[in-house]
């Protein structure tokens, strides 16, 4: 296993530095720089911003400067913060929302999911499946907007935006988690019904096992499967905020930024940002990789 | 709440339990987070004397020198004070730091008498080489500041930037003594003593930005909370990026008697809607920009919280001289003549706008253009067809470009559709990403192109000296030397009444020539509750904070 881990973190390695490339030739390639303003700023100014920033050195300098040491660079949109204490302090948020999001999505789309799978094509099935297709076709920035209107706007039970009170989490969260758990439900339903039509669950059931017992017992480690696998980037994706419903919902995570600092031409924030989040899916990757392995008796590390 | 909450669940009581499940764990969040009617910061607000309000945009930085936005005005105008402050109804420049001030005939020389109370918010007292430090260092090129040219009234200021003077004495300020400051100007500046309103003229503590990085350069940390200090009537109190900053009164304020609120919070709201549904559910004072969709709204429902305010700003289509076919001013001006303004801004603009046929918004500082044209749809067809395109024959496909937003977009389509359909043109319409589009702008890659401009300061220099063939914003090929003339007449004017009439020459020959065709002059449409009071409406949409306080009656 240890093998098997240093693989894929030398492997990540190469995919960090194609990332930082491709991200720095993009964000040299996009026309107006950081300093460029509706009012045009004095040449001799613009000249000691970009030497500050170190926008005048050759291009493979201005690379290796800002994808080995963006934690330490300042932000050329707010120059009195530093890339990592910007991330770090934004990331402390989005994780937060992730967290809330995720268990929003696991509690509501396994249960449904593993319901829906017990009678198929029946009412029972129909009901969370097509629940959950409407959940996949609307989108969060449908789902938001909607819920601010009825529970904040109109019922005045919650904050419109905001998250500084522990109720300010509650609609983000499941404005967030409902997109997922939808997702989370049709994997659950589809992994289930697999695992259910299989030769050792007749087996179980025909020992005398209890419906219950075999569904949580030994049909779910199966039918998880397909979750876990969409776990990994999903998970990375949830952690690492949602521009849309951070802008909907005024909470001051890393979903929006990842948007601003390219409409600011923020170099060093916009490196800093791609690098960290590339890093992310990485290691859920990873994570959810061991995982399978633990689950599925098929794989293992050798190969 | 828990108890609505309980009764929605009771009418589901036929449910099963695990159906229930979900509504359950939410109504136990609900329960344990939020028993009790619901406290906001408009119904706690007046209380506390703590106003909460969003500004538009995230602010970037409190660094009076380095900030180049509208969103850092309002903050910093409420941390820094400069030598004058404005009075809160007409913004007249009023005592600030300076006292009183004496003006030299020639209107060159300004001298300023400050007050010796005046103290930085760690104690020590502000005096004439704090102004004169800060002036140095907004020039010094290393600090990058992008505003800089906002001290270019100043003697020698410009020269000192660019290196042409190294000896900083020879730039015209100086401190007499402690408490005395002696500003010498390039030419005589009528706008002067408003313009040192603007934040480029505040002091900073030079102690304080020393003790926490480099005085010369942009990224210092001394304006994050904890290290900040200002002369103004609040103090940073807290500040967490894209979230909030909480400014406080500040005890060691001149003049913290008049100071009556006890908090201000900004809230970064970027998203017009956004704003506004966090103002129905009273988590702030105000909306910036009330989103063109609910004004409607808000005309038939809260007529008591709507503002419509002029504003002194002028939106405008630049027209790229130097391609044909808008190269003839002929078609120019067709163009110009066919739009109908009223129409536009009932159905699309909708914010109370008002029709603009000369570049400068009426009672500039006094000024009130006599030019100006009259729409008129056969006349511009008479204009298209002498230009050589009758009935928009021949007339080449030309492109419309404006920065990506919904706004703009509607107004390019109605354009668009107006000049079709009177003068028979093909128009394309084409939308950029906003620095792309800047860019675009700037290298002339473009036919016509939307634009707007918010004066600098109350004159009408602002909106016309943009046009001379030297302004870097003039942007539309258009060079015209007789205007140049004209533009450099006035600066060097004394007599206000022969300025202004030099000012009415020009904007008459830019009307004739029409690089750029007026549309509207905006408005700032916003919502702003009852209980805020001492709020003004006024062109610059200054508001100073001192003097604003909340009352239920």
């Amino acid at each position: 296993m240890l093998k098997f881990i240093s693989t894929r973190l030398v492997e990540s390695i190469g995919v960090l530095l194609c990332v930082s490339l491709i991200t720095f030739f993009l964000s040299k390639a996009i026309p107006g720089g950081p300093f460029d303003d509706e009012k045009k700023v004095p040449e001799a100014v613009k000249k000691q911003l970009e030497a500050y920033y170190g926008l005048d050195q050759p291009g493979w300098k201005q690379y290796l400067t800002y994808t080995f040491q963006f934690p330490n660079l300042p932000s050329t949109k707010f120059p009195n913060r530093k890339v990592g204490s910007m991330i770090a302090t934004k990331f402390k948020v989005s994780v937060e929302l992730g967290i809330y999001s995720l268990a929003v999505a696991l509690l509501l789309g396994i249960p449904s999911g593993i319901l829906a799978s017990l009678r198929p094509n029946s009412l029972l099935d129909y009901i969370p499946s097509s629940v959950s297709m409407v959940g996949i076709c609307l989108p969060t920035f449908v789902m938001g907007p909607a819920l601010v209107l009825i529970f904040a706007v109109n019922l005045q039970w919650f904050n419109a935006t905001g998250w500084e009170y522990a109720s300010d989490k509650i609609l983000p969260s499941l404005t967030l988690g409902l997109y997922y758990a939808a997702y989370v439900a049709r994997l659950t339903r589809g992994g289930m019904l697999e695992v259910l039509s299989q030769d050792f669950i007749r087996t179980a059931m025909s020992k005398g096992a209890s419906k219950i017992q075999v569904i949580l017992k030994h049909a779910l480690r199966g039918g998880l499967l397909p979750v876990i696998s969409f776990l990994g980037p999903a998970a990375a994706g949830l952690i690492a905020g949602s521009f849309v419903v951070e802008t909907v919902f005024g909470i001051p995570g890393m979903g929006q930024e990842f948007v601003n600092a390219v409409s600011n031409r923020d170099i060093t924030f916009i490196t800093g940002l791609v690098l960290f989040f590339a890093a992310l899916i990485i290691v859920f990757n990873l994570l959810v990789d061991i995982a399978l392995v633990f689950l599925n008796p098929k794989l293992s590390f050798k190969d | 709440m828990f108890c609505r909450i309980t009764k929605f669940l009771e009418l589901k009581s036929d449910m099963k339990v695990w159906n229930r499940l979900p509504l359950i764990l939410v109504a136990g969040i609900l329960g344990f987070t939020a028993c009790g009617p619901r406290k906001t910061a408009v119904s706690t607000g007046t209380e506390n004397q703590a106003l909460t309000i969003t500004v538009g945009a995230a602010v970037e930085n409190i660094d009076p020198h380095v900030v180049t936005g509208v969103p850092e005005h309002h903050v910093i105008a409420a941390l820094f004070e400069g030598l004058v402050a404005e009075d809160p109804k007409d913004l007249h420049p009023v005592p600030g730091v300076a006292k009183s001030w004496e003006i030299s005939d020639d209107g060159i020389t300004y001298t300023f008498n400050l007050r010796d109370d005046a103290k930085w918010s760690h104690g020590r007292q502000v005096t004439a080489q704090d102004f004169v430090e800060s002036f140095k260092r907004i020039l010094t090129a290393s600090l990058g500041s992008k505003y800089s040219y906002m001290m270019f009234p100043m003697k020698n200021a410009e020269q000192y930037l660019n290196g042409e003077v190294t000896d900083w004495a020879e730039v015209g300020c100086k401190a007499i003594d402690d408490l005395t400051l002696e500003i010498t100007l390039k030419e005589s500046t009528p706008y002067f003593l408003s313009l040192l309103n603007h934040y480029t003229w505040f002091p900073v503590p030079i102690d304080i930005i020393q003790k926490h990085g480099k005085l010369y350069e942009p990224g210092n940390p001394w304006t994050l909370p904890g290290n900040f200090h200002g002369n103004g009537a609040f103090v940073l109190k807290e500040w967490i990026q894209n979230n909030k900053m909480v400014l406080a009164k500040n005890d060691t304020y001149w003049d913290k008697e008049t100071t009556k609120l006890n908090t201000i919070t900004f809230k970064p709201l970027v998203k017009d809607t956004v704003a506004e549904a966090a103002f129905r559910t009273g988590q702030l004072h105000n909306v910036y920009n009330l989103p063109q969709d609910q004004i409607a709204l808000y005309k038939r429902d809260f007529p008591d919280l709507l503002r419509i305010n002029p504003h002194l700003a002028v939106y405008f289509y630049r027209f790229n001289t130097s391609k044909k076919p808008l190269d003839d001013p002929r078609v120019r001006r067709a163009l110009a003549l066919s739009i109908n303004r009223k129409s536009l801004i009932d159905n699309v603009a909708k914010g109370e706008q008002m029709p603009a046929f000369s570049m400068v918004p009426p009672d500039t500082a006094g000024y009130n253009s006599k030019n100006g044209f009259e729409e008129n749809i056969e006349e511009a067809r008479k204009l298209l067809a002498e230009a050589g395109y009758p009935n928009g024959e021949g007339f080449p496909e030309v492109e419309l470009l404006y920065n990506t937003n919904e706004g703009h977009r509607n107004i390019a389509e109605a354009i668009q559709q107006m000049w079709t359909e009177s003068l028979n043109v093909n128009i394309k319409l084409s939308n950029q990403e906003w620095k792309v589009y800047l860019d675009s702008q700037r290298n002339l890659d473009y036919d016509i192109s939307r634009a707007g401009w918010t004066g600098d300061y109350p004159d009408p220099n602002t909106f016309l000296d943009m046009w001379t063939s030297w302004s870097e914003q003039n942007q539309t090929g258009w060079d015209n030397k007789e205007y140049d003339k004209l533009i450099k007449s006035a600066a060097g004017e004394q007599d206000p009444e022969k300025r202004f009439e030099y000012f009415q020459q020009a904007e008459a020959l830019l009307l004739e020539e029409m690089p750029v065709i007026p549309i509207y002059y905006y408005t700032r449409v916003y919502a702003l509750r009852p209980e805020v009071k001492n709020w003004y409406s006024n062109i610059l949409d200054h508001h100073p904070w001192k003097h604003i306080y909340l009352s239920d009656e």
